[in-house]
């Protein structure tokens, strides 16, 4: 069972710079000679993110190098150590109070930590011990910031009589460093007044072998050597933000080989690396890593670029230890040039997950994403969206058509369109078909342009205005009685104004639907599903056929002439005249009368509702307590019929109840 | 034992979602972000979210003896071991000529603590100061320190100028 001191710790490394043998001294940069310090120079960090309670770990050898070493509690009062990339080592046991050396497995002598167990609670766990390379230690000194040199001094105590004794830089610091040993002289080595001013005297070694550097040779226990480390830095200095310092040393103790290191990190600094670079890609991202194609202590930089070309050009910054920022949207450009010279814009990608369908009442609803990452170059998202839209069936084309509506986008990683048009504007039944586009804007002279993306799939939905069909009720009091509610309630002579000013009007009533032009009734609409012998269109004007056009207005009953001689409605489809009324000669005139074609049904509740295709007049049917479409005209002026065609003598057969 | 698939998913502006298989049977994880060790778990996924201009730097390893490459942290972790008679111990940093309260970390028994500061600016030396909060109430003595990040620089927020007539580009 090791103890501090011993075995692979037999060779210990002090601060210098106190004020007495063995004081208290902890500067890392006030160790520039004189006495050793009562402070190890420690090579690593440890970090200990999930500590185990009761144990302190205050060295870790720098052999170990770095990774995750692991200590594991084996029983209440062992502890044992595993160092990185290492086998577990013997289990160690600590009373609480004690300072222990915890040793690696097998070979691994070399890679120990020295631990105190601070509690008498058991023992139990196990924690991942991260050891880290250091910043700015002894062994790794300041940060330099120009050619120059940097000495520091540490002491070698030897805990425990060793021999042949040997100290060297690693291969990776050859040429850099050098090392001298001091022998003190009352304890004592020389001091340097700064860490710049070179001791004197003393014979610097740049051996990178153990045969080639110092040879401490033996030495008894408690003796002490002086060690200076010398940094030196030449002008034409490569600069980095990370400069490793390994020191090997190696000694027999007790007939036993061992080798240990001393480790730390700096940074060489050089303030003319600090630019602006810019780098320019032709077609292709450039290579960030490689020699700027323009750059700059501070802006503005120019870059001449060739035409007919796409530049990907990227700007970067650059630290005083040669490190490069990453790019952003803010430092990335791509400027495509025409073969003229002058500049061109490539298009953003297409919507994705495009959906477009009905929504409430007349309107249409166009749902899509666009994801801005995926753009390969970042400069050529989007910022807007952009719809095509018709309503007459033609496929929207974006380039001659004009932008029906345009949405910014919000500049989030994820943009999702959700448009829905204004309610009203289309017909049932009406075709709307659209093409939904990206586009980004771009500044020319003054000139805001714009380049879309180049989708033309189309999408279409058909305008809806009308829910399902009314719901039959029943309604109890809980589980214990029933109510009646009734059935829905037909309309009750309802009137609706075609031209109230002139009377006429639509009169509606369960199982009947009448045309008025003021005391004269052109027809009643009748119908009642049980009752299919009685159901039809009554009228006392004589019906005919022929030719029927022209445009009307957008009313479905077009008052065309109103005067004593002449008194013309017009039943019109979506603006377009298919039937002729003659009050004045009580005539009926439809293009088309087919009995076999089928009415084109919708659900409205109003007497007459105009679909895109079709005029329907509505009544309500006393078999069914609902109102259904009767009759309904075609664009092309077919006049369908739910039921037949009655022709009566007189207005009362026309609305007879029987 | 390996990591057999690792891959980063964007969840928006500054979150990402790592997710990663392993070849051993009953993997253990150990999450690395920025080089710091921050998680070891049998959860195959861990939610990383970044501070503005922060690049995205994790690593995941299935064995503890994998450590990951060095690189440029832009954050400190500052650890420290429990002090007798604390009851909290406050993180300050220098910050725009005053000393501002960071963090509070309560003494709980562990046998260690730390706390991990904000994204730092590149290349500057920031002090800090840790103490502890005795369970007397009055406050104990404070370690301060001077440390800094060399990160890398932030990159730049220009704009592109190009110009027809000379044929060049302007960054500004």
């Amino acid at each position: 069972m090791a103890s501090t001191g011993t075995v692979g710790d037999a060779v210990q490394v002090y601060l210098s710079g106190a004020l007495a043998n063995n004081a208290y001294q902890s500067d890392v940069d006030a160790a520039l000679g004189g006495y050793r310090s009562s402070v190890r120079a420690s090579s690593l960090t440890m970090r200990r993110p999930s500590a185990l309670p009761g144990l302190t770990v205050t060295h870790a050898s720098g052999a170990n190098g770095t990774g995750n070493g692991v200590l594991t509690c084996q029983s209440a009062s062992t502890v044992s150590w595993t160092p990185p990339n290492g086998t577990v080592g013997t289990a160690v046991t600590i009373a609480n109070g004690e300072t222990k050396l915890l040793i690696g497995g097998g070979t691994e002598i070399n890679k120990w930590v020295v631990v105190t167990r601070t509690s008498a609670t058991d023992l139990a766990g196990v924690e991942v011990v991260q050891l880290l390379d250091t910043f700015n230690n002894v062994f790794g000194p300041s940060d330099f910031s120009a050619a120059g040199f940097k000495y520091r001094a540490v002491f070698l105590r030897f805990a425990s009589a060793v021999t042949a004794c040997h100290v060297w830089l690693d291969s990776a610091n050859d040429g850099v460093r050098a090392l001298a040993a001091e022998t003190p002289v009352s304890n004592a080595i020389q001091t340097i007044a700064s860490e710049s001013a070179a001791p004197t005297g003393v014979s610097w070694d740049m051996g990178t072998t153990e045969g080639t550097g110092i040879d401490i040779g033996t030495q008894s226990a408690g003796a002490i050597v002086g060690l200076w480390i010398r940094h030196a830095l030449g002008s034409g200095y490569t600069a980095s933000a990370h400069v490793d310092t390994i020191i090997h040393y190696s000694y027999t103790c007790a007939a036993v080989d061992y080798a240990g290191q001393l480790r730390g990190k700096c940074r060489y600094a050089d303030s003319a690396l600090e630019l602006y670079l810019l780098f320019a890609g032709d077609g292709a991202e450039p290579d960030l890593t490689g020699t700027a194609d323009a750059s700059a202590a501070a802006l503005p930089i120019e870059l001449a670029l060739a035409a007919d070309h796409d530049w990907w050009l990227r700007t970067i910054t650059q630290d005083a230890y040669g490190l490069r920022s990453h790019t952003n949207d803010a430092s990335n450009r791509v400027i495509r040039l025409a073969a003229d010279g002058t500049q061109e814009e490539d298009p953003p990608s297409a919507p994705s997950i495009v959906t477009m369908s009905a929504y409430t009442a007349g309107e249409v609803r166009v749902q899509a994403a666009y994801y801005p990452l995926l753009e390969t170059v970042s400069a050529d998202k989007a910022t807007s969206w952009v719809l095509y839209l018709t309503d007459d069936g033609s496929t929207p084309d974006p380039a001659v058509d004009d932008a029906y509506d345009t949405k910014s986008m919000g500049g989030g990683d994820a943009e999702l369109l959700d448009y829905t048009t204004a309610q009203g504007t289309w017909l049932e039944d009406q075709v709307i078909k659209c093409i939904p586009r990206t586009r980004r804007s771009y500044i020319v002279g003054e000139e805001t342009l714009y380049v879309e993306s180049t989708n033309s799939t189309v999408y279409s939905a058909t305008v809806e205005y009308f829910g399902p069909a009314r719901p039959s009720i029943v309604v109890t009091h809980d589980g214990w009685y029933g109510q009646d509610v009734g059935i829905q309630a037909a309309p009750d002579d309802e009137v609706t104004y075609v031209d109230e000013t002139n009377n006429i009007y639509w009169l509606m009533k369960g199982g009947q639907t009448q045309l008025w032009a003021d005391t004269v009734l052109v027809f009643s609409l009748k119908r009642d599903s049980s009752r299919p012998s009685w159901s039809g269109l009554y009228t006392t004007f004589a019906v005919d056929d022929g030719a029927i056009s022209g445009a009307g207005t957008t009313d479905p009953i077009e008052v065309a002439s109103w005067t004593g001689g002449d008194k013309t409605l017009y039943i019109t489809v979506n603006g377009a005249r298919v039937a002729k009324i003659d009050v004045t000669n009580l005539t009926i005139t439809f293009n088309t009368i087919d009995g076999a074609a089928s009415v084109s049904s919708t659900l409205s509740e109003s007497p007459i509702w105009r679909k895109y295709a079709h005029t329907c007049i509505q009544v309500w049917d006393l078999g069914n307590d609902t109102v259904v479409t009767g009759a309904s005209l075609t664009s092309a002026g077919v006049l369908a019929l739910a039921d037949k065609l009655v022709g009566c003598n007189t207005e009362g057969e026309c609305t007879s109840e029987t | 034992m390996a990591i057999t698939a690792f891959t980063a998913t964007r969840l928006g502006p500054t979150t990402w979602r790592m997710d990663a298989t392993s070849s051993e049977t009953t993997p253990t994880y150990y999450w690395y972000v920025g080089g710091v060790l921050v998680e070891t778990s049998s959860r195959p996924w861990k939610i990383v979210d970044l501070a503005a201009g922060e690049s995205l730097w994790v690593e995941v390893f299935d064995d503890s003896s994998s450590t990951p490459v060095p690189g440029n942290a832009g954050r400190l972790i500052i650890d420290w071991g429990p002090v007798s008679g604390a009851s909290v111990y406050r993180v300050y940093e220098y910050y725009d000529s005053a000393w501002t309260l960071r963090a509070e970390v309560p003494e709980t028994g562990l046998g260690q603590y730390e706390y991990q500061t904000r994204y730092l600016e590149n290349d500057t030396d920031i002090q800090w100061r840790v103490v502890a909060y005795g369970t007397n109430g009055i406050l104990g003595t404070v370690r301060q320190f001077t440390a800094k990040c060399v990160r890398g620089p932030d990159a730049p927020e220009v704009t592109y100028t190009y110009s027809v007539v000379t044929g060049k580009v302007t960054v500004s």
